[in-house]
């Protein structure tokens, strides 16, 4: 990739201390986000996955080097922030003030520049920014309860307003820390449209999460992080393969259904047992149970085994596909 | 940038529940105060048309009246109180003798005891009050006008109540109201965006950390002098409403050594300088508090708690001058504050005023800087 990444990450550290000593809650983490790419930050809760976001989004100070856009955070502060997105945690409203009044807030404390953007020279402040949040809020829908308290919007309306939020200065690089978060289906699928939407407009994502499924669905490639280090970082089909669902298959013949699943599906994991063969797809079962059955073999049982994140974690890291961070960042692209 | 930030930070700072909570109890105690007023005026107008008439004088009372309730500090015979009492200059002049040599003999007698002297009221004090009082009766020559002094002998102003009294005395009692709407929104300006996780929106912006610092301080100290500048102009309003404005255009004002009449015009600059250092000093401790601590309830608590108890203990232990409390009072400077103890001096009180703002507010900067603002 001749691009240059719109976040880059090296060394970072994150250390508190407690009685018992340092606790090192982000060890060594270094990898980059390009334009257009969505990055998963894969890890259990505890694993420093939030931490090492609120040092990237310059909310906590940190050891090492982030940069965001080419520039670095501890040395432009203002000028690296200017290109950023970011969800902590929660989208962070004022509760007592309206959507519109909030949205307008948030794009008075951004960059003058890069508000003005798209919009012809010597236009006032004032009408920039009342242009940039009507726009953003018909994009999610809100124009409607635009005067209404934050206070009184349900869950999903406050998701919407979170992206709201995140489309008025059109950053390059978006953070979304657990996006997914105590959402329905449908506010999932809103953050799921969104970062795909950013994204193919050229802006970097990274979005933190706990969950395996949501960031197969998500992101291009995923760093999988646990006590505080990555420990392996995935394309979205390495990923598949890891983690894609176990599927058993009985069957009078293993040997013949390997090479139809080869044949069909290009599934090349199958272990073969006396009556049974084990491979991991996420292909759906009836299909691959219509392809052995019309490749005249018998199907006696089918059935998927989900694996968890941890069984991952606990393959990555017994298998030493990583040992320490700093060497799993080496082989990020 | 910082305009834009102080500009969001003083519409953020807005607090409906407290401005009509202070609001409110504000007018309740501005409304009774003015029935008691006026019901004390109409008792001190009775009074003085009763003793004119024992006297068989004019009767249109106070045209004739020089009310001169003088400091009770002292065992000396007042030099006048009772109302209905008529000053001649030589009247006066007599006075000042009689005081130029109670003076004399309160300074002999303060040579000798050294600093036992200070265990009793400062009578030397008090009679120096009364000499600029009649001093300044004399050189203009208010030989027919309404003079009433406190019984701290903090203020002169026109007979009975007047609207100037009023506002001075009510200025005094309500100043809380705008010490604690300070409070509230300097203690909790930073306090709430940590709770509620709004900080994170804000500093993930491109703004410095300083700069936010700056305009929240600002801001907060903004809406304190607006909280004052409108509790001043519902006093006068109903202070000019109900009373009749004072014909003695002169306050007292006691310096360290030397009592002196100042007009009433200076004298109200000087009030609203010392009230709003006073004002913005509270601001800074609220807002250092709430920071530190990152609960709103410690910083709107912290100056009052600071100042009006910690303050009062440390006071009657001796030490006043060197703790927070008593550098606040800019009025000890210019003689307008009661809380004059005789120990006041410009060369301690206002460093030691200084070093505790700087530190508080260097600190204010430094924690926001350093602190994982999560």
């Amino acid at each position: 990739m001749n691009e240059s990444p719109v976040l880059e990450v090296s060394g970072l550290t994150k250390y508190y201390r407690s009685r018992r000593g340092e606790v090192r809650a982000v060890d060594g983490v270094s990898f980059k986000v390009f334009p257009g790419e969505v990055v998963g930050f894969l890890g259990p809760n505890g694993a420093g996955k939030t931490t090492a976001i609120k040092a990237v989004t310059g909310l906590a100070d940190y050891e090492g080097s982030v940069k965001i856009g080419g520039i670095d955070l501890k040395t432009d502060h203002v000028g690296a922030l200017r290109s950023l997105g970011a969800i902590v945690e929660n989208p962070d409203f004022y509760l007592k003030k309206s959507g519109e009044w909030n949205l307008k807030y948030l794009a008075s404390i951004s960059d003058e520049n890069d508000l003005r953007k798209g919009f012809p020279a010597g236009e006032k402040l004032k009408n920039v920014i009342d242009a940039r949040v009507q726009k953003a809020l018909e994009a999610v829908g809100l124009t409607a309860r635009k005067k209404s308290a934050v206070g009184t919007y349900s869950l999903g309306m406050k998701q919407r307003l979170g992206i709201a939020q995140m489309l008025i200065t059109e950053p390059k690089l978006l953070i979304l820390d657990e996006p997914a978060n105590g959402l329905d289906p449908d506010g999932i699928k809103d953050i799921r449209d969104l970062v795909r939407k950013v994204a193919a407009a050229g802006c970097g994502v990274l979005v933190s999460s706990h969950q395996l499924h949501e960031m197969q669905l998500m992101c291009d490639r995923v760093l999988i992080i646990s006590a505080g280090r990555i420990v392996a970082s995935l394309s979205i089909d390495e990923l598949g393969e890891e983690s894609g669902a176990k599927i058993n298959v009985k069957t009078d013949d293993p040997e013949a259904a390997k090479r139809i699943l080869k044949e069909k599906f290009g599934i090349d994991n199958a272990e073969v047992f006396s009556k049974e063969i084990r491979f991991r797809s996420a292909t759906e079962l009836s299909e691959i149970t219509r392809e052995l059955v019309v490749g005249g073999l018998n199907v006696y049982g089918i059935n998927r085994e989900e694996v968890s994140l941890e069984d991952v974690f606990m393959n990555k890291v017994h298998n030493g596909a990583a040992e320490n961070g700093e060497r799993s960042s080496d082989n990020v692209r | 940038m910082l305009g834009k930030l102080y500009w969001g930070e003083f519409r953020k700072q807005v607090s409906p529940g407290a401005i009509i909570t202070l609001t409110v109890i504000t007018l309740v105690l501005t409304v009774l105060m003015t029935v008691l007023f006026s019901a004390f005026n109409d008792l001190t107008d009775e009074i003085a048309s009763e003793v004119n008439n024992s006297f068989g004088e004019s009767s249109n009372g106070f045209d004739v009246d020089i009310d001169v309730g003088l400091t009770d500090k002292t065992e000396e015979p007042n030099a006048v109180a009772v109302p209905g009492t008529t000053y001649t200059a030589e009247q006066v002049s007599l006075g000042l003798e009689y005081l130029y040599d109670r003076l004399d003999e309160a300074e002999a007698e303060k040579a000798e005891l050294g600093y036992d002297y200070y265990r009793h009221p400062d009578r030397i004090y008090a009679i120096k009050g009364q000499i600029a009082l009649l001093e300044y009766i004399r050189d203009n020559e208010l030989y027919d006008v309404h003079i009433g002094v406190l019984s701290d002998g903090s203020v002169a102003m026109g007979a009975g109540i007047t609207a100037e009294l009023f506002v001075t005395m009510m200025r005094a009692l309500m100043f809380l109201m705008p010490l604690i709407y300070a409070s509230i929104v300097a203690g909790s300006t930073f306090a709430d965006e940590l709770k509620s996780g709004t900080i994170k929106l804000v500093l993930t912006r491109p703004v410095t950390r300083n700069s936010l610092t700056t305009a929240k301080l600002l801001a907060a100290m903004t809406h304190a002098v607006i909280g004052y500048a409108a509790m001043f102009a519902l006093l006068a309003a109903i202070g000019y409403a109900a009373f009749p404005a004072g014909n003695i255009d002169a306050v007292f004002m006691f310096n360290n050594s030397s009592p002196t009449l100042a007009p009433s015009s200076s004298a109200l600059g000087i009030y609203f300088t010392t009230d709003i250092v006073m004002l913005l000093s509270y601001t800074v401790i609220a807002f250092f508090a709430g920071i530190l601590s990152r609960n709103r309830i410690v910083g709107i608590v912290t100056p009052i708690l600071l100042v009006e108890i910690v303050g009062s203990v440390i006071s009657l232990a001796g030490i006043g001058r060197f703790f927070i409390s008593d550098a606040l009072d800019w009025g000890q400077f210019v003689g307008i504050s009661s809380t004059v103890t005789g120990g006041a001096n410009f060369f301690i009180t206002l460093p030691v005023w200084a070093v505790y703002m700087a530190a508080m507010l260097f600190f204010s900067y430094f924690i926001v800087r350093k602190r994982d603002a999560v």
